[in-house]
């Protein structure tokens, strides 16, 4: 294991020169903007609208583009992101604000996804050509070919309009009267955690019924691509000859496939699931929309109708930051899984 | 062939494999009759595709999808009992395939897993098979440890001997942590065992290769390894498929000469497959030679390379190159087993081929004493033989 370590060490180190290549990406992409417009990013209050010329010369806009980057990065670094004239209060809080919604959907629904997916893709793989493949393959199918919309509004129609079950947004009103008191202490904005480090049973149960639908809905949307991936893969491997190999020590039908395939069969998926959770973060526009969740997907979504392009910029980079952090997760995750990565 | 029985370990009858693929049926063994002898080296030869892998699978009731057994007999024999594979259940044939049965593949590299320990490889099959021998070795370390956990493990490894079933052993085995009072100190003889198993395979420094991964071994080294993996469990027959085709030809010679060594050592049986006639002539007592799916000549090694009967075997060894021989080789090539040739299967590349060759397919028969030919030419000799 310690060639674990040094891979973890090594992989660590190079996520340094692939953020600042991010960062310079996001930076070019928004020098495609006019000085004024790009003053907007260091407008903080509708009242410093007025003097954006000053602003111009003050961040030397009008100067060659690679001052310009470096001061941008160390106002970026200073968390100095600008004024969202789509929320109407500075990018930074705007962020702060939302992000919770968005990342408590995605850490619920990011492990259903993966495990129904795997699940499945195994469950397919192992009854190849058989009714229990099919009928996974077919839910596969249907959950693909389902628009994300769609879907939701069913659900929401059958667990909220007629059962009365799942309602939509964040918290019911008294949950939400509660988590406004000056009791209430936030630790994290997620609502089920801070609940739990409250201790109050009562909004944590009521943060799950509201998460309920928005996570089902990802699960039955998401999990096709995952389970397909899984079936190809566990189809593969069980052509492989090292499960002849077992078999021939006398290993379990059920232990050759457990231990020997699965984690072989699991390297693919990795890959697919970083990507996945990664889109989860910062991709949610729709399912936000449908379910009046008020997200970084739904923010982003307002702030590019508006040209509000403080906002865009600030949510590219965030994008660009979880895709960096999930590649680094998937890669030591492969490392962890198959030891032949973790050489050189 | 039925009058050996006793010194058979191994006796397929009448045995008739079929692959199902989107092609069509492919043919794949086509009626054979083998009987492989209590501690001799059978070899089996013939060129690629023509049964001799699957046959040894058939062996081991084993062959891969989609791939099966349509007809026919294995039988196993050890301690005077009979042990019908074709007939038992999986659950118990895979009692005997590692312990009683073992196989050695090909391309080691391939039959390796690539992302566990080849140490923790070797160690799963001793795990299986000689799970209450690691667990008695255990007790008997554990005994001279003191502290909590080492007596904490004998208590639960001695529950687990005393009765195989106990529900609390089942529980523990399923709480992770827990269950390493159980697992740590078998594993840690399985892996002495190993190691010791690993230095007699001539692999230098056996401790440390045992947490090494197959990609950080050479191709002997790796063949080493699943030999070692065949072997852990006394098997008292071998199948040795084609074991040192892909390797260099000095790592070659040295794998044989393991081999031969560790057949004494172990006492066992060895099957050893093969296309190298030259390997044949070096490892094995007896031969059989199959072609297309079925065996065409069985007989002793030197009789088979003096007095090879079967066009085919003829054909075989004239191929082997020779100095100072102008190299033949037989002409045509082995046919499609989906729609295989009428009569006999080698017919269509047979200098001799008659009409009849065409029609009817010979039957396996003994020409002399332990010389057994499936060829027409050879019928009247046979006939011979019987009323002498």
């Amino acid at each position: 294991m310690g060639s674990l370590a040094t891979y973890i060490a090594r992989r660590l180190l190079l996520i340094i020169p692939t953020l600042l290549g991010v960062s310079i990406l996001i930076f070019a992409i928004s020098m495609v903007f006019t000085p004024e417009q790009r003053a907007a990013l260091y407008v903080t209050s509708p009242k410093a609208a007025s003097k954006i010329y000053q602003i111009i010369k003050k961040y030397g806009l009008d100067r060659p583009a690679h001052e310009q980057y470096f001061t941008w990065l160390s106002n970026v670094l200073r968390g100095n992101l600008g004024y969202s004239k789509s929320m109407n209060i500075p990018v930074i809080r705007a962020f702060t604000d939302l992000w919770p919604t968005s990342v408590e959907i995605a850490i619920y629904a990011a492990p259903f996804i993966v495990l129904v997916g795997v699940k499945l893709g195994k469950i397919s793989a192992i009854y190849r050509d058989k009714l229990p493949d099919h009928i996974a393959r077919v839910l596969a199918i249907v959950g693909w070919s389902l628009p994300t919309f769609w879907s939701a509004i069913i659900l929401l129609a059958i667990f909220y309009g007629w059962l009365g079950w799942f309602p939509p947004g964040r918290l019911g009103p008294e949950a939400q009267a509660i988590v406004r008191s000056s009791e209430w202490v936030t630790y994290t904005g997620l609502y089920t955690i801070d609940a739990l480090l409250n201790g109050n049973l009562f909004v944590f149960i009521d943060a799950v019924r509201h998460l309920f639908l928005p996570v089902l809905n990802l699960v039955i949307v998401g999990n096709a691509g995952i389970m397909r991936v899984m079936r190809s893969s566990m189809l593969e491997e069980l052509n492989k000859e090292y499960v002849l190999a077992a078999r021939s020590k006398g290993v379990a039908e059920r232990d050759i496939i457990n231990k020997h395939v699965t984690r072989n069969a699991l390297i693919p998926v990795v890959t697919m699931a970083g990507v996945l959770v990664a889109g989860l973060m910062t991709g949610l526009v729709i399912t936000e929309t449908v379910f009046e969740l008020k997200g970084l997907g739904y923010w982003a979504a307002h702030a590019a109708e508006q040209l509000d392009i403080p906002s865009v910029l600030a949510f590219a980079l965030f994008t660009g930051v979880v895709f960096v952090i999930a590649n680094l997760i998937v890669d030591v995750l492969y490392a962890y899984i198959d030891p032949r990565v973790r050489l050189q | 062939m039925t009058e050996r029985n006793e010194g058979n370990i191994m006796e397929v009858r009448d045995l008739y494999v079929r692959f199902y693929t989107y092609e069509g049926v492919v043919k794949a063994v086509d009626g054979v009759d083998l009987d492989v002898l209590r501690g001799e080296t059978l070899g089996i030869v013939g060129e690629t595709g023509s049964g001799k892998s699957v046959t040894t699978y058939a062996m081991m009731n084993m062959v891969p999808p989609p791939g099966r057994i349509t007809r026919g007999r294995v039988v196993y024999r050890r301690d005077g009992k009979e042990f019908v594979l074709t007939e038992m259940p999986e659950s118990e044939i895979r009692k005997l395939r590692g312990s009683d049965i073992s196989r050695i593949f090909q391309e080691p590299k391939a039959a390796l897993n690539p992302v566990y320990k080849v140490g923790d490889q070797v160690a799963e099959a001793i795990l299986i098979h000689r799970l209450d021998e690691m667990k008695e070795r255990a007790l008997e370390t554990l005994k001279s440890e003191r502290g909590v956990f080492p007596s904490l493990s004998r208590s639960v490894i001695d529950r687990s001997l005393k009765f195989e079933g106990d529900p609390l052993v089942r529980l523990l085995k399923r709480i992770p942590l827990l269950r390493r009072l159980y697992w740590k100190p078998i594993k840690r003889e399985a892996r002495k065992e190993v190691v010791k198993l690993l230095g007699l395979m001539g692999i230098p420094d056996p401790d440390r290769v045992y947490d090494m991964y197959p990609h950080e071994l050479s191709g002997g080294m790796q063949q080493r390894i699943v030999i070692a993996t065949a072997l852990s469990c006394n098997p008292q027959l071998l199948i040795a498929d084609e074991p040192t085709t892909n390797l260099d030809v000095t790592v070659e010679a040295q794998i044989l000469e393991l081999m031969k060594d560790l057949k004494k050592k172990f006492g066992m049986t060895l099957l050893y497959i093969t296309h190298d006639m030259g390997v044949i002539a070096e490892m094995s007592d007896r031969v059989a030679v199959m072609y297309a799916g079925n065996i065409v000549e069985v007989g002793d090694v030197i009789t088979i390379f003096k007095k090879p009967l079967h066009p085919y075997t003829k054909g075989l060894l004239e191929a082997i190159p020779m100095p100072g021989r102008p190299l033949k080789d037989i002409p045509g090539t082995v046919p499609n087993l989906i729609n295989p040739p009428s009569g006999c299967r080698f017919h269509p590349r047979c200098e001799y081929a008659m009409d009849r060759c065409k029609r009817e397919k010979p039957k396996l028969v003994e020409v002399e004493p332990g010389h057994w030919v499936a060829c027409f030419l050879h019928h009247d000799q046979a006939a011979e033989v019987e009323e002498g």
